[in-house]
C-alpha cells in the first residue's frame, strides 16, 4: 500500500500527470492484482476489460474558431465587393443585427445565427442601390437611346405601322425549351394599306375574325410552326398573300348574291322597288326616280345601326319623299 | 397564277427585309425637315454583359478565397490548413468522378435540354468497340491521349486504314504529351498546389525512347511536319542529343523546319553545348540559319535565346549578348513578354555580379499594361522581380510599383501557382517590414493576412524584430494570436523570441496604448506554459522547456499580477530542475520573491532561495529581501541563514 | 488569378475549353492564336414600343423587391417605366386527394400551390437596350420566380405592301 501512496503522491504533484478517479481505481486494482498474484498461483479474472479501451482513446484538441467576419469589417467598406452575387444568407458575413421568425408572446424573434427562415428566403443583398448604380453604369455602353422625333404613338405609327409581338420566358428548369415562346403576333392598322372597294371587301372576308372593326387593327397570330422565326415568316406571308389575293378577281366572284352582301346597298334591295312603287303608285308613264338623299339615309340607317341622327335624317328624307311637311 | 405571284412576292419580301437591315441609318420622311435617326445596333459577345458586371466587383479583404466555405469554423487560417482544405475538396470531386465512372448505369439520365455533355458518362474504349477514323479525329481534337492511342492500336489490329494526315496529328499529340496522360484540367487545386514539382523534373530527361512517337515517325513519310513534331517533342522532354541529330538530318535532307522547331532547339541549347561562349555561338548560328530560311522569329525565339544566355556564367558576355538580342528583336517589332523580362532580370541582377537597376527601367516601361500568358516563364516574372527588390536593390518604392502592376487588370493570373504566390509575398513582406514604418506596414499586414498570404515563421521573426526595434509592444498580443492561429507555435525559436521581447521590454504604463499590456503578456505566458506542459507525451516533435523560458514566463506572470500561477510555474521548475537545461535569471527570482511577499507565502520564498543556492547563484540579495519582506518565524530564519551561510 | 476567379461565370467549361484550345498542337503562330474579330456589319437597331414583364412567383414579397430592383435599373438606364401593378389575389392550384390509403372517401386532404403575379411595363426601347436590360434582369432573377417578357417591335411596312399590286 505504501508503494501505492508514494506513487499517487508523486503523480499528484505533477499537474500534467494528474490522474482521474478511474485511473486511480485502476491502479489500485492493479496493485492489488499484483499482490494477489504473489500470494496465490491463479490469475484473477478481470470482468471489466472495456474500461481499458475507454482510457486510451486520444482526445484531439480542437482549435478555437475565429470570431465571425462581421467583427473585422470596417464600417465604410465596399458592400458590393463583399456580396457580389446572389447567395444564401450567411450570418457570419452580414454585419446586420437581423431577426426573423415567429415566437411566443413577449419573446424576441430568433437571431440571425442558425435561422432557417432567413436562409430560405432569397435575399437581395447583392442588389443594394450602390450596387445597382455601379452595374448600370457598366452596362450603359451597351444601350442606345430612343430616336428623337418618335416620342408619341402617333409619330411612330405613321412611320412604323407594323407591330410584331413576341414573348420570351425565363424559368429555373433544367430544360431550355418553352413551346409557348414560338407564338408570334403581327398587328397592323388597315388604314395603312391601300385598298379599293372590291379588294377591301375580299380582304376582310379572307381575314375574318382577325380584324377588329372598332380600332381597325388586323391581328395575325401564328403558332403553327415550331420556331419563332418560322412563325414570323409565316405571319408575313399570310399578310402578303391575303393582300395580293384580295386584288385578284376570280370568276366565281361574279356569283355574289344579295345574301353575300356585306353592306346594304339601296340599289339592289327590295327597298328601292318598294319606294319606287310608292312614288309611282297609280301613275303610269314617267317613272320617278328615288331621291339619292333618301337612298343614302336608308343605307346609313341599316349599315350603321339606329341612332338618333340616322333616324332623324330618315324621317326628314321620308317626309321629303312623300311631300309632307 | 396566283401561286406564282405569291412565290415571287415572297422572294421580294426576303430581299426587301435584307435591304432594310443593311442600308442607311437615316430615314427622311416626306414632311418638312423631320429625320429619324435610328442608332446602329451594338454588337456584343454572349458574355460581354457578364464581363461588364464582373468588372464592377473588387476584392473583399476580410473574406477568404471563394473556394473555401465562408464560415468561421471552416475558413483555413494557416498554410497547412489552406492546402488541406483545398485538396480535400478536390479529392471529394475526384471521388465523385470515380463513383460516376464506376457506376455508369446510375448516371444515364439527362434531364437537361439541351443535354450537357460533361454530365454524361465518358466513352470507354474496349477491344470490341466500333472505331473509325472519325472517332480518332475527335479524340485527337479533345486531346484524350490514352484513348487516342488505344483506338489507334485497335484500328491497326483490325486493319483499318489510317491516312497520313491523321497519323501526323496523332504524332503531334503524342509528342506534345510524351505519350502520358497529364493531370486533367478539372483538377485545378492539384495544379495550383504543385509546389515547384515541375522545377525538380526540369533537368532530367523524360522522353520515352523507341515508344509510339518514334514508331509513328518511322511509318510516316519524312516531311517537314513530322520532323518538326518529333524534334519539338524531344526537345520538350530533354532528349537533346537525338533531337540535335534529327536536326542535322533534316538540314542534310533540306527539309524546311519552322520557327517553333528552332525555338525548341534554342531552349535546350544549354544542354547541347557546354561552355558559355560555345552556347552563345550556337545561339547565333541557329538564328542565322533561321534568317537564311526566311523564317520569321517570334516571341518564343526571343525567350528561348534569352534563356540560353541566362545560363551563361560569364556575366559580361551574357549581358552584352542579352542587350544585342533585345535590340534586334525590338527592331523586328516583337515586344518582349514578361518571360523575357524575367530572363533579363536573371541575367543582370545576379548575386555575385554588380547591382543593376534594370528593374527600374523595365517597370517604367510596362507600368499600367495588361499582360496575357504567352510563355510558361511569364509566371516567374513577379516572383523574380520581387526577390530582386528585396535582396538585390532593397527598394520598397519599386516593390510597391511592382505590386501595383500585379493588381492592374488581369495581371494577377500571371502569379503562377501557390508556391510562387507565397514566395512573392514573403519577399514583399520581408522588404516592407525592414524598410517601412511600422504603422503603414501593419496596414498592409491587415489587408493581406490571413486571406491572401500567411507569413512563414521566418517572416514572422522579422516582423517581431521590427516590432521590438520600434517598441510597438501593443502589437505583440495581436501577433501572438496570429501566430497561434497560423500554427507557428511549434517553432521554438519563435516562442523564445516572443518571450524574450515581452520580458525585456517592460510596457510603460503612462502610455495609453500600453494599458493592460501587462495582463495580456501574462496571459500569453500562461498560454505558452500550458501549451508546452500539457503536451501529449507520446508526441514526437514536442517543445521542451528551458530555464530561460521558464524564467521569462515567471517574470511575466508576476508583472501581470498572476502571482499564484507564477508560483506554480516556479514549483514546476524546481521539481524538474534536473530535466530542464539552464536556469532563470537572478532578476527573475527577485521578482518572484516580491510576488511571494505579496502572497504571503514565506515557504515558497525560502524554496526560491534554496533553488538559487543550489544552482550557484548569488543568494545574498534574495536572503536580504526575504528577511526584510517577511516576519519570519524561527524555523524559517534558521533555514535562511543556513542556506546563505552554506556558501 | 483573383479577377479570373471572381467572374460570375462558371469556371468549368470555359476554363477547360480555353486550355484545350491552347494545348492543341498546331503550327499557327502566337498572333494567330488570338482570334481576330472581324468588325460586325453596321446594322440598324430594332425599335420596341412596349415591353411587358410578367412575374410569377411563390412569395409576393420577393416579387415586390424584384420589381423595385427592375424599375430602379430601368430608371438608371433611361428606360421609361409604365404601369407596374400586382393583382391582389393569387392563383391557387388545388389538389384534393384521399387522406387514407384505403376507403374513407369522406375524408380528404387538400394541397395547394399559390402563384402570385406582378406586371411591369416599359416603353420606348431600342433593340440593344432591350437585350441588355432583359439579360441584366434575367441574370438577377431570384429563386422561385418565373419571368415572361412580351415585346412589341415596330416595323415599317414592307415595300411590296406599300402600293396596290400592278395587274399582270
Amino acid at each position: 500500500m505504501s508503494q501505492l501512496t508514494r506513487f499517487l503522491e508523486r503523480n499528484l504533484q505533477n499537474p500534467s500527470l494528474r490522474l482521474s478517479a478511474i485511473q486511480i481505481r485502476h491502479l489500485s486494482s492493479q496493485a492489488e492484482e499484483e499482490k494477489s498474484f504473489d500470494d496465490e498461483e491463479f490469475r484473477v479474472l478481470n470482468l471489466r476489460p472495456t474500461q481499458v479501451q475507454r482510457q486510451q482513446r486520444r482526445v484531439y484538441k480542437k482549435d478555437e474558431p475565429q470570431p465571425p467576419r462581421t467583427k473585422v469589417m470596417p464600417v465604410d467598406q465596399d458592400w458590393p465587393n463583399v456580396w457580389p452575387g446572389p447567395r444564401t444568407f450567411h450570418p457570419a458575413s452580414v454585419p446586420l443585427p437581423l431577426r426573423q421568425g415567429f415566437t411566443e408572446k413577449n419573446a424576441p424573434p430568433p437571431s440571425k445565427y442558425g435561422n432557417a427562415e432567413l436562409m430560405k428566403i432569397p435575399n437581395f443583398l447583392h442588389l443594394t442601390p450602390p450596387a445597382i448604380n455601379r452595374q448600370c453604369e457598366a452596362l450603359k455602353k451597351f444601350c442606345t437611346p430612343w430616336p428623337k422625333n418618335l416620342e408619341t404613338a402617333e409619330k411612330w405609327e405613321k412611320h412604323f405601322p407594323v407591330e410584331i409581338v413576341k414573348s420570351d420566358y425565363c424559368h429555373a428548369l433544367p430544360s431550355v425549351r418553352q413551346p409557348e415562346a414560338r407564338k408570334v403576333s403581327l398587328k397592323i392598322k388597315l388604314s395603312n394599306l391601300k385598298f379599293d372597294k372590291h379588294s377591301k371587301d375580299k380582304f376582310l372576308r379572307l381575314v375574318g375574325d382577325r380584324y377588329n372593326h372598332e380600332n381597325d387593327v388586323l391581328t395575325i397570330q401564328t403558332d403553327r410552326c415550331p420556331t419563332k422565326k418560322q412563325n414570323y415568316d409565316y405571319a408575313q406571308y399570310l399578310l402578303t398573300a391575303c393582300y395580293y389575293e384580295s386584288f385578284e378577281v376570280e370568276d366565281w366572284e361574279a356569283t355574289k348574291s344579295l345574301a353575300d352582301m356585306e353592306v346594304y346597298e339601296f340599289e339592289h334591295n327590295k327597298s328601292k322597288i318598294s319606294t319606287e312603287a310608292i312614288l309611282n303608285w297609280g301613275s303610269s308613264g314617267d317613272k320617278k326616280k328615288v331621291d339619292p338623299g333618301f337612298a343614302k339615309s336608308v343605307e346609313t340607317l341599316i349599315n350603321e345601326g339606329e341612332n338618333e341622327y340616322n333616324l332623324k335624317k330618315y324621317k326628314e328624307e321620308s317626309k321629303k319623299l312623300l311631300g309632307l311637311k | 397564277m396566283s401561286l406564282i405571284r405569291v412565290s415571287t412576292t415572297l422572294n421580294s419580301l426576303r430581299q426587301s427585309s435584307l435591304r432594310l437591315s443593311t442600308v442607311i441609318s437615316r430615314w427622311k420622311s416626306t414632311e418638312a425637315a423631320e429625320s429619324i435617326e435610328i442608332p446602329n445596333r451594338i454588337h456584343r459577345s454572349p458574355t460581354a454583359i457578364l464581363e461588364a458586371l464582373a468588372s464592377t466587383v473588387g476584392r473583399d479583404p476580410t473574406a477568404p478565397h471563394y473556394k473555401y466555405h465562408d464560415d468561421p469554423y471552416m475558413v483555413p487560417n494557416s498554410n497547412m490548413t489552406k492546402r488541406t482544405y483545398a485538396m480535400a475538396q478536390e479529392s471529394g470531386r475526384k471521388a465523385a468522378k470515380w463513383i460516376k465512372e464506376n457506376n455508369r448505369e446510375l448516371f444515364m439520365h439527362s434531364e437537361a435540354e439541351p443535354p450537357i455533355a460533361a454530365f454524361a458518362p465518358e466513352m470507354v474504349f474496349t477491344e470490341e468497340s466500333e472505331v473509325s477514323e472519325q472517332t480518332l479525329k475527335d479524340l485527337i481534337q479533345q486531346c484524350e491521349i490514352t484513348d487516342a492511342v488505344f483506338v489507334y492500336n485497335l484500328m491497326k489490329t483490325k486493319g483499318i486504314e489510317i491516312d497520313d494526315a491523321l497519323k501526323q496529328s496523332l504524332l503531334e499529340l503524342v509528342c506534345f504529351y510524351n505519350n502520358s496522360e497529364p493531370i486533367s484540367e478539372e483538377f485545378i487545386e492539384e495544379r495550383w498546389f504543385k509546389q515547384g514539382a515541375a522545377n525538380r523534373d526540369r533537368l532530367s530527361k523524360s522522353w520515352k525512347d523507341g515508344d509510339l512517337a518514334e514508331q509513328l515517325f518511322n511509318e510516316l513519310p519524312k516531311t517537314a511536319q513530322s520532323y518538326s513534331a518529333l524534334i519539338r517533342g524531344m526537345c520538350k522532354y530533354y532528349q537533346v542529343e537525338r533531337a540535335y541529330a534529327l536536326f542535322h538530318e533534316s538540314i542534310e535532307k533540306q527539309i524546311e523546319l519552322d520557327t517553333k522547331t528552332f525555338n525548341s532547339l534554342l531552349l535546350v541549347s544549354s544542354f547541347i553545348k557546354e561552355s558559355g561562349e560555345m552556347r552563345w555561338e550556337f545561339c547565333v548560328d541557329l538564328l542565322r540559319q533561321m534568317k537564311e530560311r526566311q523564317l520569321r522569329p517570334d516571341i518564343g525565339t526571343l525567350n528561348a535565346a534569352l534563356k540560353t544566355i541566362s545560363t551563361i556564367g560569364h556575366h559580361k558576355l551574357c549581358r552584352t549578348g542579352a542587350i544585342k538580342v533585345l535590340s534586334e528583336f525590338k527592331a523586328i517589332g516583337i515586344e518582349p513578354s514578361l518571360g523575357s523580362y524575367c530572363y533579363v532580370l536573371n541575367i543582370f541582377c545576379r548575386e555575385k555580379g554588380p547591382t543593376s537597376h534594370v528593374l527600374v527601367d523595365i517597370l517604367n516601361e510596362i507600368q499600367g499594361k495588361e499582360f496575357q500568358i504567352q510563355d510558361i516563364r511569364d509566371t516567374s516574372f513577379f516572383v523574380t522581380a520581387m526577390e530582386i527588390c528585396r535582396n538585390h536593390l532593397h527598394d520598397k518604392n519599386l516593390a510597391k510599383k511592382l505590386n501595383e502592376l500585379l493588381h492592374t487588370g488581369k495581371n494577377y493570373d500571371l502569379i503562377g501557382d501557390s508556391y510562387k504566390e507565397s514566395v512573392y509575398y514573403r519577399h514583399y513582406f520581408g522588404l516592407l517590414c525592414r524598410t517601412e514604418e511600422l504603422e503603414t506596414f501593419m496596414e498592409t499586414y491587415n489587408h493581406l493576412v490571413p486571406n491572401i498570404y500567411i507569413p512563414e515563421p521566418g517572416i514572422m521573426e522579422e516582423i517581431l524584430k521590427a516590432v521590438e526595434v520600434n517598441g510597438a509592444l501593443e502589437l505583440i498580443p495581436r501577433l501572438w494570436t496570429d501566430m497561434t492561429v497560423f500554427e507557428h507555435v511549434n517553432r521554438e525559436s519563435l516562442v523564445l523570441q516572443v518571450l524574450k521581447i515581452m520580458q525585456e521590454n517592460k510596457p510603460m504604463l503612462n502610455l495609453e496604448k500600453h494599458q493592460g499590456l501587462n495582463e495580456q503578456f501574462a496571459k500569453i505566458a500562461d498560454n505558452i506554459y500550458h501549451k508546452i506542459a500539457d503536451q501529449d507525451p507520446i508526441k514526437v516533435q514536442k517543445l521542451s522547456f528551458s530555464g530561460q523560458m521558464l524564467g521569462d514566463i515567471i517574470s511575466l506572470l508576476v508583472r501581470g499580477a498572476e502571482n499564484q500561477k507564477a508560483i506554480d510555474v516556479f514549483k514546476f521548475a524546481e521539481d524538474h530542475q534536473h530535466s530542464i537545461p539552464g536556469t532563470p535569471n537572478e532578476s527573475v527570482l527577485l521578482e518572484l520573491v516580491d510576488a511571494c511577499i505579496e502572497e504571503k507565502s514565506p515557504s515558497v520564498a525560502i524554496s526560491c532561495l534554496q533553488y538559487s543556492v543550489e544552482n550557484n547563484m548569488n543568494g545574498l540579495q534574495l536572503a536580504d529581501k526575504i528577511k526584510k519582506g517577511f516576519t519570519l518565524n524561527e524555523n524559517h530564519l534558521a533555514k535562511v541563514n543556513h542556506l546563505v551561510n552554506e556558501k | 488569378m483573383f479577377m479570373l476567379r471572381n467572374t460570375l461565370s462558371s469556371k468549368g467549361s470555359a476554363f477547360v475549353n480555353h486550355f484545350k484550345n491552347a494545348a492543341k498542337y498546331s503550327t499557327e503562330t502566337v498572333s494567330a492564336l488570338k482570334t481576330t474579330s472581324t468588325p460586325a456589319p453596321q446594322e440598324q437597331d430594332k425599335l420596341f414600343s412596349h415591353l411587358e414583364v410578367e412575374l410569377k412567383g411563390v412569395d409576393p414579397a420577393v416579387l415586390k423587391s424584384y420589381s423595385w430592383f427592375a424599375t430602379k435599373a430601368a430608371n438608371h438606364l433611361g428606360i421609361e417605366v409604365g404601369e407596374c401593378y400586382a393583382p391582389r389575389k393569387a392563383k391557387h392550384d388545388r389538389m384534393t386527394l384521399l387522406k387514407s390509403v384505403h376507403i374513407y372517401k369522406k375524408h380528404r386532404v387538400q394541397y395547394e400551390i399559390r402563384t402570385y403575379f406582378r406586371y411591369m411595363n416599359f416603353h420606348k426601347m431600342t433593340g440593344s437596350t432591350l437585350d441588355t436590360y432583359l439579360e441584366y434582369i434575367e441574370r438577377n432573377l431570384p429563386e422561385g420566380v418565373a419571368l415572361k417578357a412580351t415585346s412589341t417591335e415596330l416595323q415599317a411596312l414592307p415595300e411590296h405592301l406599300k402600293d396596290i399590286p400592278s395587274v399582270e
